[in-house]
């Protein structure tokens, strides 16, 4: 297991730069009852119909045989992005690696939710649910240096990362922040970003309280 | 697209001729072979300069610096340096004292520490057929300014604080040339690139073009705009086949991207550039006579004034520039002329490209910035002379210039010094000198070459020159007078003064330089009848000594069979036989076969 | 390739310099490459990464030559034991790949390889 949410966060975005996307949206959506749910999705390789079984059987029994909403739809592009939507021709395949185990074990252990959907050539989705005040539920982290680090991961996607509290939200889009930021593998761009993540992050908690 | 990895190789024409290409080839190759080519990146760039040691396979980011890359070396190169990130030590570059270890990278090689490469830094950097990577390295950033932001006169303005000179030989100011052509009214005008590089041992024009073509292509089309003229030629020598093609792809992109041709970025300024092919005459590298040469004339010079600047090819206005001087303009007009001013010397701003050649240890094309002495460039960037050897002179101007001797080593390199010291900057060939070369024997080759390359046109020259080289046969064939030197300096003055261009004016330079520094090797050859340096075949003899025991194993060894004895008997050469091979000397293990 | 506009001009400078950069002899760079797998993530790469950071933000100098990227699992160097892992190229330096990494060998890192560019051989390990 993880020691912090926003390491999960991290480890599964991870898994869809390595799987060559074009867009990744990551949300995390805080709800004032101490929910907590996260939703990871890109337009990369993808798993073929096996493998996604072979990870589906990670489900509690319940869920694994629920239907499969086929993701058919590519996604769309975040906004201001320069990528058009992918084609879903790519021979890349999605490797599982530990992170869905790991995810696995820590809805199991604080009782949640979680599923993952995936096409071949088309992308994955995936999202996770739990109680933040489970009290098996690992903290949320440092979500400052867990957004830098995502966004400073190598490749050309494009990152839409929102998060919100209540009704309080903010966002950050990788291709905007590169825009003011300059490259993002230079430590001075990250350090920025993960300042204004702090600050907004900041802001949220203040405001949520 | 982020690449992790580059291999950069060096596509120059030397080390396209050992097989560069090949290298590439297999080396994309081995890239996809073990699937990496996705994060890494091929390409053949310009050249690197250090000719030497080619080819040359530079890896980044580590900067490794390959040397004397074979073809089959690349899959070593990608397996090791590529997938497993090791070094591949025996094909490292080494320091020639071999102390240390294999040498790390391009930081740590002395050929280019004391490098300021603004003319070269494209070359071995770009892939010379990507105009993107021009682009992005700020080209075209100096013809958008001059199309849209500034005029005429700060262009003419910049070059003037700029303090350029032309890089062709003379050294004449760039700025001052653009004003007299933009000044003249004419209904055409025309600018005209001079490539027709024909120094013995100078290459630096082609290597700019072969590695950087779109800076040439962009200050040209600079210059029409500043003047007023809608056509460029560049007039280059057909003995450069890869600077061509590398053109032609360059002008064929330009043409494409809207960069040349008709309302360029829409600016509504319309430019065309053409190649035409010189057969490689040296006369053809004087201004006048490229220009006969562009109209379809033969090519021979006219008498000065008129300038070019004012009635130049089909009697129009024409600028004319060597192909360094426009490289050199691109980053003057983008950075302005003030950061260029602050490289060189007083009256030589800038740096300069060379082609080190001879007896040096790091041959290759260096640039340097004016004002720098012969010692750090011989020393310090060249390696010093090979096998211990002793220094004797540095030829700069080539056939027109002179010899630098090493009491002068230390004297900044610019165009008025080596005026003053009886050499001059001419393109930038060097050509360095040890104790084993005969100063008479190469002032010969140099008048063999003007001799040879004289258009004949105007007396002094076509004659002249013939009664230099004759003297100078006379003198190393050991049968020179003192009249001879005389009349040889006579015959050079009249020269220097009379001929019409600078093939004949300069011409004798070499015979002048060295009658003034190597007067004794003239005498020596005159008087002694002996050529110190042992170079000149006709005055050399090979005796054998008393040492000799009569192994016959010279006797086995002449091509000619004019060594004679018994075994076990000292043995004799026939002289008016012998042709000076120098096979026996080699052969004898008693040391009893001497030169004198 | 059709009629380039200046404002195309400017998008090919833009898109292309800073990979461009990355061959620049002049703008020496050091590329930091963080192994951030699950395994990495698990032991502790994420302030291995935040140090890295703070390292090199405070120093104006290192600013512009360091760059810090993440990638996935080194292969080969995760096998429980050397997490977490990093990868140190500076030019004019052999690649290096380093185990263990936690916050205080960091500084170790940028003092002694990047600035004083000296392999840290303690910390080395082999990929095989």
């Amino acid at each position: 297991m993880h020691k912090t949410l926003s390491d999960y966060i991290v480890d599964l975005t991870q898994n869809s730069v390595k799987a060559d996307s074009n867009v990744i949206i990551v949300s995390l959506m805080e709800r004032e009852d101490g929910y907590i749910k996260v939703y990871i999705a890109d337009d990369g390789a993808g798993m073929d119909a096996e493998t996604l079984a072979r990870i589906r059987e990670l489900l509690p029994e319940d869920r694994r045989n629920a239907p499969v909403c086929k993701c058919s739809q590519p996604l769309e592009s975040s906004p201001g992005s320069p990528v058009p939507p992918v084609s879903g021709e790519k021979r890349l395949q999605r490797t599982g690696g530990q992170g869905i185990p790991y995810l696995a074990e820590l809805v199991d252990k604080c009782g949640g939710v979680w599923d993952v959907v995936s096409e071949d050539g088309i992308g994955t989705s995936l999202f996770f649910e739990i109680n933040a005040k489970h009290q098996n539920a690992p903290p949320l982290g440092n979500l400052a240096s867990a957004v830098a680090c995502c966004m400073g991961m190598e490749g050309g996607f494009d990152l839409n990362f929102s998060r919100a509290l209540g009704d309080e939200s903010y966002s950050v889009i990788r291709s905007k922040a590169a825009e003011t930021l300059g490259d993002l593998h230079g430590a001075p761009a990250l350090a920025a970003l993960r300042e204004f993540v702090r600050q907004s992050e900041n802001e949220l908690t203040k405001k949520g309280d | 697209m982020r690449y992790k990895n580059y291999v950069l190789i060096c596509g120059g024409t030397a080390c396209e001729s050992s097989k560069a290409d090949e290298i590439y080839r297999n080396i994309q190759k081995e890239l996809e072979a073990n699937n990496v080519h996705g994060e890494t990146q091929a390409l053949k760039t310009g050249c690197f300069g250090f000719c030497e040691k080619g080819p040359i396979v530079k890896m980044l980011p580590d900067e490794s610096f390959y040397v004397h890359v074979k073809p089959e070396d690349a899959k070593e190169l990608v397996e090791e340096h590529i997938v497993k990130g090791r070094r591949v030590t025996r094909l490292l570059y080494n320091k020639p004292d071999c102390t240390t270890s294999a040498v790390a990278s391009v930081d740590d090689i002395d050929f280019y520490k004391k490098q300021v490469r603004v003319v070269l830094r494209n070359c071995g950097f770009i892939d010379p057929e990507d105009i993107n990577e021009y682009i992005a390295r700020d080209g075209y950033v100096a013809l958008e300014k001059v199309l849209f932001d500034i005029s005429a006169d700060d262009v003419i303005k910049e070059l003037e604080t700029s303090g350029l000179r032309g890089r062709g030989g003379a050294g004449f100011p760039t700025w001052r040339k653009w004003m007299f052509t933009k000044n003249t009214e004419s209904d055409q005008k025309f600018i005209v690139c001079n490539a027709d590089e024909g120094d013995p041992g100078a290459y630096m024009d082609r290597s700019i073009l072969e590695g950087d073509p779109h800076a040439v292509l962009e200050a040209m089309t600079i210059a029409g705009k500043t003047v007023g003229a809608s056509r460029g030629y560049i007039y280059i020598r057909a003995e450069y086949p890869l600077a061509i093609h590398r053109l032609e792809i360059a002008i064929k992109q330009a043409k494409e991207g809207g960069l040349l041709g008709d309302n360029i970025l829409e600016s509504g300024f319309n430019f065309n550039i053409e190649i035409r092919l010189g057969a490689g005459a040296f006369v053809c590298g004087e201004e006048t006579a490229l220009l006969a040469s562009l109209e379809g004339k033969r090519g021979m010079p006219i008498p000065r004034p008129p300038f070019p600047a004012v009635k130049g090819l089909w009697g129009k206005p024409t600028i004319i520039n060597n192909v360094e001087t426009y490289a050199n303009i691109p980053a003057i007009i983008r950075n302005g002329g003030a950061s260029f001013a602050a490289k060189g010397t007083e009256a030589s701003k800038g740096t300069k490209v060379f082609a080190l050649t001879g007896k040096i240890a790091n041959s290759g094309l260096i640039e340097v910035p004016m004002g720098i002495t012969l010692r750090e460039i011989v020393y310090e960037i060249g390696g010093g002379i090979p096998n211990g050897k002793k220094f004797k002179a540095v030829q700069t101007g080539g056939p027109s210039g002179g010899m630098i001797t090493s009491e002068f080593l230390d004297a900044p390199i610019d165009f008025d010094n080596l005026t003053k010291l009886g050499s001059m900057m001419g393109s930038g060939g060097m050509i360095v000198m040890d104790e084993d070369d005969c100063a008479v024997d190469v002032t010969k080759f140099y008048l063999e070459f003007t001799v040879e390359e004289s258009c004949g046109k105007c007396t002094p020259c076509r004659i002249g020159g013939a009664q230099l080289y004759h003297y100078l046969e006379k003198i190393t064939n050991g049968e020179g007078t003192m009249e001879d030197i005389e009349s040889m300096r006579k015959i050079s003055r009249a020269m220097q003064k009379a001929s019409l261009c600078a093939l004949g004016q300069t011409a004798p330079n070499p015979i002048i330089s060295t009658l003034k520094f190597f007067e004794d090797e003239y005498l020596a050859h005159i008087k002694d009848r002996k050529c110190p340096a042992g170079k000149c075949q006709k005055m050399i003899r090979y005796v054998i000594n008393e040492k000799c025991i009569g192994c016959t194993a010279c006797v086995r060894k002449c091509p000619v069979n004019c060594i004679t004895g018994e075994k076990k008997q000292m043995h004799v050469i026939d002289q008016a036989a012998c042709v000076k091979c120098g096979e026996c000397e080699r052969v004898c293990k008693f040391a009893a076969i001497v030169k004198n | 390739m059709a009629k380039l506009t200046r404002a195309d001009l400017k998008k090919i400078r833009d898109a292309k310099s800073k990979e461009i950069r990355r061959r620049d002899p002049e703008g020496k760079t050091t590329h930091v490459i963080i192994g951030l797998g699950t395994c990495g993530i698990k032991a502790g790469a994420r302030e291995t990464f935040d140090a890295f950071l703070d390292e090199v933000d405070a120093n104006e100098k290192l600013q512009l030559e360091v760059t810090v990227t993440q990638t996935g699992c080194m292969k080969g160097g995760c096998d429980g034991k050397n997490e977490p892992t990093i990868s140190v190229i500076a030019s004019g330096m052999e690649p290096t790949v380093y185990g263990n990494v936690k916050p205080d060998a960091v500084k170790r890192i940028v003092n002694e390889h990047i600035i004083g560019r000296k392999t840290v051989s303690d910390l080395v390990i082999d990929l095989k």
